[in-house]
């Protein structure tokens, strides 16, 4: 895999794979912006009504029939946020050239529809059509409160709403209810042209292509229009601390029979000079991974809980704990992870467990590899955040973490929040 | 083993039988972490009365299910789950109505958990305890079903289109038949269908083809399946309805008023007149029904139908059926739409579209290449439907307009049935 990361134009940014490993090729485009509550659901709307129609095909029947021609290529909408950061644009997938009859030119043909879709929108009156606004905002509405129906999922998103209150991360990627009810087709059309004067841009590719071919393409279809200024995002805010000294403690009832426990951390003043893989191979260890001691020990062996795990966002420099587990063992269950996460903080960590550890983790950053669809995410992900380094590099740096640094990550974190969804509606 | 390719998207399977008989295909993806490995067995819940040595043999409903669960547990008194664990792999199976099947995904240690998978799947040990404990996960596990509003609406389609006949039955049993299972009839079991003829295993990684086909041979060794020996026949599946619309509307906890419209037709069995008569029921609905199609858009834009309408061609042993449907707005008004344009059918496909939907389905049959599960599945059902899946590709591009006439006006029968669903009233 040849990778590359280029700067076609000031604020318009390329990671480029050239790999001959996919039968299919990926293109994303994703326009950056700082996650606002005034914004979020407008950008979220945004690629959904764009891909309903363009001049050239004003419906959806046309636009499916175009993706038919182009040999039943995908066209998604892309919206998700990398700590403060909202990215929102679009994601292709389409047969690589080197599987099509030669002549088919299907890139070329691709990112020229990707060009009509961006800039040609079918509008009317010079605004975004109501009739798509509308249409698309009911089923975004209707998405936003389908996360009530994962009460896992529910229970986390609770968590960090509370725990971030007044924080920008609370506001969730694909914006709120009533975001998407206040806006109308005039708002959109404002944000989609602020959008395309002045968003970061970032492109990612993999498929056989190499990279002065794709940039040619870029540069002769003009697929992002030239702009003047771009603004600069202000980056994603970490607390290093919780509010309060004790940590915060709300409860909440739904249609359930299992208890859900969120616990949300802060990664705390390690995060002032943070060696991610350090941070990423602490959360193997305790809790990310089947081997881990959040799962071993309470869930294996004192059979407290039905699942169990820790996952980190080191965007935004928390870390979550979310466990299903019955009602009367609460506070049990929240005093047994302080005591797993103390016996890290002591360096109760044996060989076995810190080699299972770094192997579980190099493996999976190896299966980034497996699929384009990871590998775009992974670099887009990175990038946003000004880093770049390939798997391999990443792997080598988790082989590399010490002990002590583990022990570092473990002594800086502080529990904020304690958020518990139970049975009782 | 012979060499099956396909120099189009370059990609190359070795196929070949065991020592003990078992069929194998082997699909290497060099520069690949993750390998997959199926073992499956053309068993499923539609299998389980049969005939053998002239007599008829009735099993409880949900035998094939039952099976299944039960396979996890080994003589030492080990759960084959926490070795695979052990060995970095994730371990998981299904039952179908046609097929029972084992599967593991892994980054590492192949060989060990291909010698667990097989282990695993010929060594059938069953207690009384161990059975009555499974009883009561299944009887949850039913009950959990039961209450899902799409496994109503599907049965309710079964029921309609094909009467009391065990394809209409639910894969995991009733509380009832599932208490009429014991060790003695899992063990008749195991012993009848779990026996490599009658099974198949497929392989998708970084893996050298010999090599893997060496170590499956040598881990398989001891379960030659001699094909002098007694083989049950499972009966075939004899479903006699009059042939007419049936409808059912009832209550259920949705939150959108649900449509379910399936029509029977008469199956090409196997090989490649199957996969061509399976390829051209797809397009032909994609034609008609698809997201290109006059009745998509004219019903999306009347909010009649949502994203999450669906179109299926299923295959069940020796019967076939359509379905389609989703939520809806208003279902009986879907409903006659989807008749209005099955009548017109004749005027609605034509050569354009049709060559549209054939170049679109390129694009799927390229992605499909990159799933290994998906990959590997198409082997295990083309050794039970004895054809290729490498044939897909071309046989798809020679679909013309009068196949599709023909599936419509010849294949497709009179027998249909709609099932509705209704939010309930709060």
């Amino acid at each position: 895999m040849k990778i590359n990361r280029i700067s076609l134009s000031p604020s318009l940014n390329l990671t480029h794979i050239q790999t001959g490993k996919f039968k299919s090729s990926l293109v994303s485009i994703s326009f950056l912006s700082h996650l606002s509550s005034q914004h979020a659901s407008e950008h979220a709307l945004l690629p959904s009504v764009l891909l309903r129609g363009t001049i050239e095909h004003p419906n959806l029947q046309s636009m499916s029939q175009k993706m038919d021609e182009l040999y039943g290529s995908i066209f998604s909408p892309q919206v998700y946020k990398v700590g403060e950061i909202q990215l929102c644009g679009l994601y292709l997938n389409f047969p690589d050239e080197a599987m099509l009859p030669a002549g088919s030119n299907i890139l070329e043909n691709i990112l020229q529809f990707t060009c009509e879709i961006l800039q040609r929108p079918y509008t009317e009156n010079y605004l975004l059509r109501e009739d798509f606004v509308v249409s698309e905002s009911k089923k975004l509405t209707d998405k936003i409160k389908s996360i009530y129906n994962n009460k896992r999922a529910y229970a986390q998103y609770r968590c960090i709403q509370e725990m971030c209150e007044g924080e920008d991360f609370a506001i969730p990627a694909i914006g709120t209810i009533s975001g998407a009810e206040s806006l109308d087709n005039v708002s959109l059309t404002e944000e989609y042209n602020s959008l395309m004067q002045k968003a970061p841009v970032e492109i990612f590719y993999c498929g056989s292509k190499n990279v002065q071919e794709f940039k040619n393409l870029i540069d002769k279809l003009k697929i992002i229009p030239e702009r003047k200024q771009t603004f600069t995002l202000k980056g994603t805010e970490i607390k290093f601390s919780p509010k309060t000294h004790t940590a915060q403690y709300y409860e909440e009832k739904s249609n359930i029979e299992q208890t859900n426990l969120v616990m949300g951390y802060r990664l705390g003043y390690y995060m002032k000079s943070p060696n991610l893989a350090a941070i990423q191979l602490f959360n193997i260890l305790f809790g990310g991974a089947p081997s881990s001691k959040l799962f071993t020990r309470i869930r294996e062996a004192e059979s407290l809980c039905y699942f169990i795990d820790s996952s980190v966002n080191t965007s935004k420099g928390i870390m979550i704990v979310s466990a299903g587990i019955d009602l009367s063992n609460v506070h049990k269950v929240i005093d047994e992870v302080d005591k797993q996460l103390d016996t890290i903080r002591k360096g109760n960590i044996s060989d076995s467990e810190f080699n299972t550890a770094k192997k579980t983790l190099v493996n999976d950053i190896g299966i980034i590899n497996d699929s384009s669809a990871s590998l775009s995410h992974f670099y887009t992900s990175n990038a946003v955040r000004d880093l770049f380094f390939t798997t391999s590099d990443y792997a080598n740096k988790v082989y590399a973490v010490k002990k002590d640094e583990i022990i570092a990550v473990a002594e800086s974190i502080r529990l904020d929040q304690i958020f518990v969804l139970k049975s009782g509606m | 083993m012979k060499i099956l390719d396909d120099k189009k998207i370059n990609e190359k399977v070795f196929a070949g039988r065991l020592s003990c008989q078992l069929p194998v295909y082997i699909v290497p993806k060099p520069h690949y972490k993750s390998m997959y490995a199926v073992l499956a067995i053309k068993y499923g819940s539609v299998n389980r009365n049969y005939f053998l040595n002239e007599s008829y043999h009735e099993m409880p409903s949900g035998i094939a299910h039952f099976l299944e669960h039960k396979m996890f547990d080994m003589p030492d008194g080990t759960n084959t789950l926490n070795e695979f664990s052990l060995h970095g792999a994730d371990c998981n199976a299904f039952t179908s109505k046609d097929l029972t099947a084992y599967y593991f995904d892994a980054t590492e240690n192949f060989s060990e958990n291909l010698e667990i998978l097989i282990k695993m799947v010929m060594t059938p040990f069953y207690t009384e305890e161990s059975v009555n404990k499974e009883r009561g996960i299944i009887s949850q596990e039913i009950k959990m079903v039961e209450d899902n509003p799409s496994f109503i609406a599907y049965q309710n389609i079964l029921t309609m289109l094909f009467g009391d006949c065990p394809v209409s039955e639910p894969i995991a049993g009733t509380q009832e038949s599932i208490n009429l299972i014991t060790p003695e009839l899992l063990y008749r079991c195991h012993e009848n269908f779990y026996r490599p003829r009658n099974m198949a295993l497929a392989i998708v990684g970084d893996l050298e083809p010999e090599k893997t086909f060496n170590l499956a041979d040598l881990y398989l060794k001891k379960y030659y399946d001699d094909s002098a020996s007694p083989t049950p026949v499972p009966d075939a599946l004899v479903c006699n309805r009059a042939a007419r619309t049936r409808k059912t509307t009832e209550y259920a906890s949705v939150s959108a008023p649900q449509l379910l419209f399936a029509i029977s037709f008469t199956p090409q069995l196997v090989g490649k007149n199957y996969l061509k008569q399976k390829l051209t029921a797809e397009f032909t609905l994609q034609i008609l029904f698809g997201p290109s199609s006059d009745f998509y858009a004219k019903n999306y834009c009347d909010n009649n139908i949502r994203s999450d309408f669906g179109i299926e061609v299923e295959y069940i042993s020796n019967i076939s059926f359509i379905i389609l449907g989703g939520e809806t707005k208003n279902p009986n008004i879907l409903a006659d739409f989807i008749i209005e344009t099955l009548d017109s059918a004749k005027e609605q496909i034509n050569s354009e579209k049709l060559e549209r939907t054939k170049r679109a389905f390129i694009g799927s049959y390229i992605r499909s290449w990159e799933d290994f599960e998906e990959i590997a599945l198409s082997f295990i059902e083309g050794e039970f439907y004895q054809y290729n899946p490498l044939d897909i590709y071309t046989i798809s591009q020679s679909i013309e307009v009068a196949d599709c006439l023909n599936f419509i006006y010849n294949d497709m029968s009179k027998n249909r049935a709609i099932s509705i669903l209704l939010p309930q009233k709060e």
